[in-house]
């Protein structure tokens, strides 16, 4: 087995351990620690440290990954986590590989920009559809925001760990 | 390609971003099952998910057992006091089940028989969500569990109404998730105990579509009505807490407290068939 591939395998089986690892603690540990009653979001936070380290293939890879399992944990979304991490991992790879230093700055401006754009759909059908008053929608989005971008500073230094363990070509 | 993509980037991610959320709200919208793209999508994704699902139930007992121990255990404790109290009532119950049998024959009343076939299940997860109010349990298909059935508490309080269905498994909206509605009566008036997004978040119900005229009143028992026909008739859902009016100003509505405190589920029962004469 040539040094490449083995990098590679050892890659794909550390992500697998850090998205599970991150399942179990969103779905069962902070699921538990609610703050004003409001859980995180920790996986799309991850996705997008994979995508900006790794580039648009493993950022693809790890959403579409992260996304089932979220629509596993979440029974209201039946495959809107999938898609929309999946683009979002593509999305912040390529930002990464062009646009983008990859800086702690960075990282926190993309998933707050991600963490916005699913509490904004996530409230966006209650608003029109069902009529719910925007305010208390607006509480339990900006909240959730705020609260799953606490995640990036330690998640930062895993995803920036784990991809110094080989050099890849982001795309 | 890396030129491309360097050149049009950014304009592709927006126009993706734009597409897959205007697909996602209206997906969102519609509800999870009614459209040919995510019955496609499902039917894709659904092997890949029960794989997902099988993993996550065996993190969940090995979760249980690590941190759920002592809890069971004093749960375990509580349950054998409780054990001993009701065999005391249950003998008492006999005796008044007697009296009321003689008391029933000497004024001629029609009994009124109520036969629930339920399957035992436990609460093994509670979502993450902070947007809907949901719980799965241990449970499922295998065992005559189906989409819709009522879920009630050891206590007989209605508790859920079941949303999902696997194998060995099934996902149970709590009484206080925005997608319920079932038909309520409180005092002697019809109504509607609908689940609403903001009282979700202080674990209470509405009880909207009143008569108009009728009147609420705080402390009174809510039940359900037993209308559709798909919940039986007489299960308790709560206790008005306050009455309200609609933004409209015109009508009221009432918030109902929960008879089972949500947070404490451990056993539930489902309720897969019921009689009612």
């Amino acid at each position: 087995m040539s040094k490449s591939t083995k990098d590679i395998i050892i890659r794909i089986l550390t992500h697998s351990v850090l998205l599970l690892v991150l399942f179990v603690l969103q779905s069962m540990f902070f699921s538990r620690l609610r703050i004003f009653g409001i859980a995180p979001l920790i996986l799309p936070v991850a996705v997008v440290g994979v995508a900006l380290f790794e580039g648009p293939s493993w950022g693809g890879g790890f959403g579409v990954a992260a996304g089932l399992f979220c629509d596993v944990g979440f029974p209201e979304t039946a495959v809107f986590f999938t898609i929309l991490l999946t683009l979002v991992g593509m999305g912040v790879g390529l930002l990464s590989a062009f646009y983008l230093t990859r800086g702690l700055a960075s990282f926190l401006l993309c998933s707050a920009l991600a963490l916005a754009l699913i509490a904004f759909l996530q409230m966006f059908a209650f608003l029109v559809f069902d009529g719910v008053s925007p305010g208390p929608l607006l509480r339990t989005g900006g909240l959730q925001t705020l609260y799953s971008i606490l995640f990036a500073f330690p998640l930062y230094y895993f995803v920036r760990r784990i991809s110094r363990r080989g050099k890849t070509d982001p795309l | 390609m890396k030129e491309f993509l360097k050149r049009r980037g950014l304009i592709i991610i927006i126009v993706a971003l734009f597409l897959s959320a205007a697909t996602l709200v209206t997906l969102h919208a519609t509800g999870s099952q009614s459209t040919v793209v995510t019955n496609t999508v499902n039917v894709v994704l659904e092997p890949v998910k029960g794989g997902i699902k099988g993993l996550v139930d065996t993190l969940e007992d090995l979760y249980g057992f690590m941190y759920k121990y002592d809890q069971l255990k004093a749960e375990n404790d509580e349950l054998r006091t409780q054990v001993t109290e009701l065999e005391q009532t249950r003998k008492d119950m006999e005796e008044l089940e007697s009296q009321n049998n003689e008391l029933r024959e000497a004024l001629n009343l029609d009994e009124q028989i109520r036969e629930l076939e339920k399957v035992e299940a436990t609460v093994t997860q509670w979502s993450s969500s902070n947007w809907s109010s949901t719980y799965t349990i241990s449970k499922g298909e295998e065992s005559g569990i189906a989409i819709g059935d009522p879920v009630i508490s050891p206590g007989g309080e209605l508790v859920g109404q079941v949303r999902e269905v696997g194998n060995r498994w099934a996902t149970v909206s709590s009484i206080v998730d925005p997608s319920i509605s079932v038909g309520a009566t409180a005092g002697n008036e019809g109504a509607i105990a609908a689940g609403d997004f903001v009282l979700m978040q202080q674990g209470c119900l509405k009880l909207t579509n009143v008569p108009s005229g009728a009147e609420l009143v705080t402390g009174d028992t809510v039940y359900t009505s037993g209308a559709g026909e798909v919940i039986p008739p007489g299960l308790v859902i709560g206790a008005i807490s306050r009455v309200e009016k609609e933004d409209s100003g015109l009508t009221s509505y009432a918030v109902i407290e929960p008879a089972y405190s949500l947070g404490q589920l451990g056993m539930v029962f489902v309720i897969t068939d019921y009689n009612y004469s």
